[in-house]
C-alpha cells in the first residue's frame, strides 16, 4: 500500500483435529508472526465459528489491522464467510486472503515435518500478496424474475409448480411430446403402493392449468448465453403437426387412422406393444394432443395417403402436416435442471440372457405389464404367451459392479420388493429375490420388506451369475435356470424359473455431457450433475443461477426427488425475491495510459467483454460482462490490462513467498 | 520368465505375440475370404461350436466373453449350420480327466448331452485338450446304454480344410475315436471327385 | 547429497477444475508428495509466461499448471489459450538449457482426485531424478555423462 502502513492479522485454525492432527498449528502461528507487516498472529480451534469470526471483528477495531490472512479450509467453503466477517469489522472485504491448509495440506500429507513446513510457506504467500489487495466494491446484477426449468418429469413438475405458486412465471420446457417422465410409466410407488398415475396425473394437469407456466413439451433447449440473472435461452419447438390450441383431445385421429392394425413399436409401453404414426404416449398425457410420427407416417414418406385423420378432425382443422418448428427466445434468471435418468441397458449384461431368451424382462418392462393401462391390461403374461407360475428377481444389475457401474441405484431393492409383491398379487407365482444386500433406508421401507417375508416371497443372499436354459433334468426342462451361490446356505444353487426380472440400476442420460456443456455446469466422476457441495449444497451448481432437481444429479426415489425439487425451487426464489445479485469484482480493467490499441484483447474474450473505444483507441473492458477469468489480462503485450484480486504483482508476490528462503 | 529360465545363459531376447489360430484365420483372413474359396457343398448335419475357456478367459480379446462367436461366424461362410447353445464356453475339465477321472467325465457329458438336445449332430472345437476330453470317454459316459449320442468331435480346421477342397486324408478324421459312422457319411471320399468335376 | 533432495514445485490451478480436484482428493483423502505448493488463478488462462519464468527464476525444481479439460472451459476457451502459452514457453525453456520436463501441464476436471495425486506423484519422481535446478545449469554436456 503506497501512503498507509500495512498491517496484517494472520489466523491459523486447527479445525478441531482435521488441520491440528497433521500440521503443527502453533508453529505455522508462530512462524507468521514473525513475517513482516505482521502485527497479530494467532491459532484458534474453529476460525469459522461465530466466536471465531468475532475475533477477526475485534482484532480489526483493537490492533487497527488492514489486512486479514486465514488459514484454513478451502476458499470455496469459507472465503464468503470470512469476507463478511471483515466487513462486519469495518474493513473493506477484499483486504482478505484465504490459505487452504485443510483439502490441500492436513488431509493430503502424512509427514507433519513436512505438511508444517508446506503450511508455513502458503502463510507467506498469502502474507505477501495481501499486502497489495486493494478495496473492492461488489456490483449488483438484477434477476430476471422468469425460471427455465428443463425437464417435466416429477422433478422438473414440483419445481415449476412450486414457483408458480409463488408468482413467479416458469418456462417448462420437456423433450417428451407429454410430461411425466419414469413415474408416468409405474404402476405402484413403494412403501404405499400408491397408484403412481394416480398421484401423478393431478400434478400434471395442474401444471397444464397453471397460468405461470408456459408448458413446451416436445422441445429442446438449444443454446444457453449470459450468467446469473439474466440467461438468454433459445427453445427449439419440435412440430407435433397437430395444433395444441385447436385441438381438443377427442382423439379421433387415432383411431380413424388408415393403419388398422399398430405397428410401430411403443416407445412409452418399451417396445412390448405397437401404435399408430398418430399417436398418444399414454392415455392421461399431458397436454391432451396427438403427435404424428413423420418417420412412420404415411402421408410423410409418399404423400398418398387419405389422410382420414384430417378427416375425423372434421371442423376443428387441429391437424397441420405442413407444421414446421419453432424457435423461441426466452430470458430468465435462473435455470433448474430436471433431466431425470436412463435405465441400465440389460444388454451390457449378456450373462443374464436379456434379449436372447423371451422371458427375461427389465424392471421398467414388468412395470409396464401389471399395470393396468399397460400393453397386457395389467395380465402378467410373457412374450411366449404363457403366465409365470415362478418368477426371479435379480437385484443389481448394471450396479455395485466393477465391470458395468460401481454406484448402487438406491431404488432397486425397493422397487424389486414392489414388483415381487405386485406379481404375486396377479399370478399367484412363487417368487424369489436374489440380492446382495436389501437396503431399505426410507420412511415405511423396512416395514415393506417385513411384509413381504410375510408373504413367503423368498430371498437368496448371492450374486446371479448366469441365467441360462441349459437344463440338467427333466424338472427344469423349458424354464430358465438361475445359478447363484447361495452365500447364507453356503453353495451353488440351480433355480428353474419361467420369467426372469432384470433389477436394472440408474445411470446418467447419454446426452448429459452435451445438455451440461450447454449450461455450463460439471459432472461428477459417474456422469451426473456435480453438485455444488455434497452435504451442503446438493442442489446448487458451481455455476450461479443454475440448480439441479431429482436424478440428473444421482439415483434417488421419488420423496427424496420431490423434496430436492422444492429445495431447487427455493433456491431459485431466494434470488428472485433478493432481487439481485452480487457480483465477484476479479473483473478487468485497462489502464488507458498504457494501452496502446492493439486490440490483442479484444478478440480473446470468449464473452465479448472487451471492445476498442473508436475516439481514444484505448481498449475498454465492460464490467456487466467480464467474467474474471484473466485470460486477457496474460495476454496483453503492453501490460496495459490488469485484473482486480489477481493482478501481475499480487502473484508474483504469492511465487516468491512459496520459494524464498527468508 | 527371466528369473524362470534361471542363469544368464538363457536369455528372452524379445516379447513375441502369441495368437490362436481362430485369431490368425478371422482376423487375417476372415469368414469373406472364407466363402470366397469354399469348394465343396456341406452335406453334413448341424454343428455346435465349442469355445472352450481359454480364449476368452481371462481375457476376452480374441472374441466376446460370454458368448463367442467367430468360429460360428468361420463354420457359417463355409456353408455349415452351427446351433445355438448355451454352453459354449463352460470347462470340458481340462487335465481333470486325468486325474479326478469322473469329474471330468461328468463335464463332458453335460456338453455333448445339451449339445445333442439343441439339435447339433457334431460338436467342433479349437481347443485340442477339449477336442480329446470331449472324444475319449464317450464309450464310458454311454455305459451300455444307447441314450447317450454317439457325436464326432472335431478341430474347427478339419470342417474348413474339407469345405476348402483340402485332401481328406490330410485332415486326420482317421483319428475321431467317437462317432466314426457319421464322419465317414459326412466326409465320404468320392464326393471329393463329385465336387470337383460339379 | 546428504539428506535427500526434495524438489520444489510452483502449481497453478484453475479455481474450477483442478483447484477442485485438489480440494476433491482432501475430502476423499487421498495421499500424495508435499512437494507442490498452489497458486489458485480463475482460469489457467489468467497464467502469464512471466509467472513460470519467475518460479523458476526464484527456485522452483518444477511447475505445473492444472486447467480444464479442452472443450471444458468454465470461461469456454481460456484453457486453450493456455495451452498456447504453454507451447511457448516450453520453446523457450528448451533454449534456457532448462529440462522440459520441469514444466508439465495437465487437463484434471473438477471430479479427478486421483488423477492430481497421480501427477504430482510422478512429478514429484521426476524432478528427483533431475535434480534441483540450479545444479543442471552450468554443467557442460561432457560432463554429464562421465557423472552418470
Amino acid at each position: 500500500m503506497p501512503d498507509r502502513e500495512v498491517r496484517i492479522g494472520v489466523y491459523t485454525c486447527h479445525c478441531g483435529t482435521n488441520i491440528a492432527a497433521t500440521v503443527d498449528v502453533r508453529a505455522v502461528a508462530e512462524f507468521a508472526a514473525a513475517l513482516p507487516h505482521v502485527v497479530l498472529s494467532r491459532e484458534y480451534k474453529y476460525m469459522c465459528s461465530e466466536p471465531g469470526q468475532d475475533l477477526i471483528r475485534q482484532d480489526i477495531r483493537d490492533h487497527n489491522l488492514n489486512r486479514i490472512v486465514v488459514a484454513s479450509c478451502s476458499p470455496h467453503l469459507h472465503e464468503h464467510t470470512f469476507r463478511t466477517a471483515l466487513k462486519v469489522g469495518g474493513l473493506n472485504p477484499y483486504y482478505f486472503h484465504m490459505v487452504n491448509i485443510r483439502e490441500q495440506v492436513s488431509w493430503v500429507h502424512t509427514d507433519r515435518a513436512q505438511a508444517t513446513k508446506k503450511a508455513k510457506y502458503l502463510v507467506r504467500a498469502a502474507v505477501r500478496r495481501v499486502g497489495l489487495h486493494e478495496p473492492l466494491e461488489r456490483g449488483r446484477v438484477a434477476i430476471h424474475p422468469d425460471v427455465l426449468v428443463v425437464g417435466g418429469g416429477i422433478a422438473g413438475i414440483h419445481a415449476a409448480l412450486t414457483l408458480a405458486n409463488a408468482g413467479k412465471h416458469v418456462f417448462l420446457v420437456e423433450k417428451e411430446p407429454t410430461i411425466g417422465g419414469h413415474m408416468a410409466r409405474f404402476d405402484k410407488t413403494f412403501p404405499t403402493l400408491d397408484c403412481a398415475a394416480c398421484i401423478l396425473t393431478p400434478k400434471m394437469s395442474a401444471v397444464r392449468a397453471h397460468p405461470n407456466i408456459t408448458l413446451w413439451t416436445y422441445a429442446e433447449v438449444t443454446k444457453v448465453d449470459g450468467y446469473v440473472g439474466n440467461y438468454k435461452a433459445t427453445v427449439l419447438r419440435h412440430p407435433r403437426y397437430v395444433d395444441e390450441d385447436l385441438c381438443s383431445g377427442c382423439l379421433q385421429c387415432l383411431e380413424a387412422c388408415v393403419y388398422k392394425q399398430a405397428k410401430v413399436p411403443d416407445d412409452f409401453n418399451l417396445g412390448l406393444s405397437k401404435r399408430r404414426p398418430i399417436y398418444i404416449p399414454f392415455p392421461q398425457a399431458v397436454p391432451q394432443v396427438p403427435v404424428v410420427d413423420p418417420e412412420t407416417c404415411i402421408q410423410f414418406k409418399s404423400g398418398k395417403c387419405k389422410t382420414t385423420c384430417i378427416e375425423a378432425c372434421g371442423e376443428r382443422h387441429a391437424i397441420n402436416l405442413q407444421a414446421e418448428s419453432k424457435v423461441e427466445q426466452i430470458e430468465v434468471g435462473t435455470v433448474i435442471l430436471a433431466t431425470g435418468f436412463q435405465t441400465f441397458d440389460a444388454a451390457r449384461t449378456p450373462y443374464y440372457g436379456y434379449g436372447r431368451y423371451p422371458n427375461v424382462y427389465t424392471a421398467l418392462e414388468v412395470e409396464r405389464l401389471v399395470n393396468a393401462s399397460g400393453p397386457t391390461g395389467g395380465e402378467v403374461v410373457m412374450r411366449d404367451g404363457r403366465k409365470p407360475q415362478t418368477v426371479g428377481i435379480v437385484h443389481c444389475v448394471g450396479s455395485r459392479d466393477e465391470n458395468t457401474h460401481r454406484w448402487c441405484s438406491r431404488v432397486c431393492c425397493m422397487y424389486s420388493l414392489k414388483l415381487a409383491h405386485l406379481i404375486k398379487e396377479h399370478t399367484g407365482a412363487e417368487i424369489f429375490n436374489f440380492y446382495i444386500d436389501i437396503r431399505t433406508p426410507g420412511k415405511g421401507f423396512e416395514e415393506f420388506y417385513q411384509k413381504l417375508l410375510n408373504e413367503h416371497v423368498h430371498f437368496i443372499r448371492g450374486r446371479v451369475a448366469e441365467v441360462t436354459d441349459w437344463v440338467f433334468d427333466a424338472s427344469e426342462e423349458g424354464k430358465l435356470v438361475i445359478r447363484v451361490e447361495d452365500t447364507l446356505a453356503g453353495f451353488v444353487r440351480r433355480i428353474p424359473v419361467d420369467m426372469v426380472v432384470l433389477a436394472t440400476g440408474l445411470e446418467p442420460r447419454a446426452d448429459a455431457a452435451e445438455v451440461r456443456r450447454l449450461f455450463n455446469i460439471s459432472c461428477g466422476g459417474e456422469g451426473f450433475f456435480l453438485e455444488r457441495h455434497p452435504k451442503l449444497a446438493p442442489v446448487n451448481t458451481f455455476t450461479d443461477g443454475i440448480f439441479l432437481a431429482g436424478c440428473c444429479q444421482g439415483p434417488k426415489d421419488i420423496p427424496d426427488t420431490v423434496a430436492q425439487a422444492g429445495a431447487a425451487a427455493a433456491e431459485a426464489m431466494a434470488l428472485i425475491d433478493a432481487g439481485y445479485v452480487e457480483t465477484e469484482p476479479n473483473t478487468a480493467h485497462v489502464d488507458e495510459a498504457v494501452c496502446c490499441g492493439c486490440k490483442t484483447c479484444n478478440s480473446m474474450c470468449p464473452y465479448h467483454a472487451i471492445s476498442l473505444v473508436e475516439e481514444i483507441r484505448k481498449s475498454r473492458v465492460n464490467e456487466a460482462l467480464c467474467k474474471g477469468c484473466g485470460t486477457c489480462v496474460a495476454a496483453c503485450p503492453s501490460g496495459a490490462i490488469r485484473q482486480n484480486l489477481f493482478e501481475d504483482e499480487e502473484i508474483f508476490e504469492e511465487i516468491e513467498g512459496i520459494l524464498s528462503n527468508a | 520368465m527371466r528369473a524362470a529360465l534361471g542363469g544368464p545363459e538363457l536369455k528372452v531376447l524379445q516379447a513375441i505375440r502369441v495368437r490362436h489360430p481362430l485369431e490368425v484365420i478371422y482376423q487375417d483372413a476372415g469368414p469373406a475370404a472364407i466363402r470366397a474359396k469354399v469348394a465343396r457343398k456341406w452335406r453334413g448335419g448341424a454343428v455346435a461350436c465349442y469355445y472352450g475357456c481359454q480364449l476368452v478367459r481371462p481375457y476376452a480379446e480374441a472374441d466376446r466373453a460370454h458368448d463367442p462367436v467367430r468360429m460360428d461366424e468361420l463354420l457359417a461362410a463355409a456353408g455349415v449350420p452351427t446351433v445355438e447353445w448355451p454352453l459354449k464356453t463352460k470347462c470340458c475339465g481340462g487335465t481333470l480327466t486325468g486325474t479326478i477321472h469322473p469329474v471330468g467325465v461328468q463335464l463332458n457329458a453335460i456338453l455333448l448331452k445339451e449339445a445333442a438336445r439343441k439339435g447339433a449332430q457334431a460338436i467342433v472345437t479349437i481347443c485340442p485338450l477339449c477336442q480329446y476330453n470331449l472324444d475319449a470317454y464317450q464309450v464310458e459316459m454311454r455305459n451300455g446304454s444307447r441314450t447317450h449320442p454317439d457325436m464326432p468331435v472335431l478341430y474347427f480346421t478339419q470342417i474348413l480344410g474339407w469345405a476348402l477342397g483340402a485332401d481328406p486324408d490330410s485332415l486326420g478324421f482317421g483319428r475321431a475315436i467317437a462317432g466314426r459312422k457319421t464322419i465317414a457319411a459326412w466326409f465320404r471320399k468320392e464326393r471329393t471327385t463329385e465336387a470337383a468335376h460339379a | 547429497m546428504p539428506e535427500e533432495f526434495e524438489p520444489k514445485i510452483v502449481a497453478f490451478f484453475c479455481n474450477w477444475c483442478t483447484y477442485l480436484a485438489a480440494d476433491l482428493a482432501g475430502t476423499s483423502r487421498i495421499r500424495y508428495a508435499p512437494n507442490a505448493e498452489v497458486v489458485r488463478v480463475m482460469c489457467s488462462g489468467r497464467i502469464d509466461v512471466q509467472f513460470i519464468l519467475k518460479a523458476f527464476a526464484k527456485g522452483a525444481d518444477g511447475v505445473l499448471i492444472g486447467g480444464c479439460h479442452p472443450g471444458d472451459c468454465h470461461y469456454q476457451e481460456g484453457n486453450y489459450k493456455a495451452l498456447r502459452r504453454y507451447r511457448l514457453v516450453q520453446r523457450l525453456l528448451r533454449q534456457m538449457g532448462i529440462e522440459e520436463e520441469r514444466l508439465r501441464l495437465e487437463w484434471i476436471s473438477a471430479a479427478e482426485g486421483d488423477r492430481v495425486r497421480v501427477v504430482i506423484n510422478e512429478m514429484v519422481e521426476t524432478l528427483k531424478r533431475l535434480g534441483p535446478l540450479r545444479k543442471a545449469e552450468g554443467e557442460r554436456a561432457a560432463d554429464l555423462v562421465e557423472v552418470a
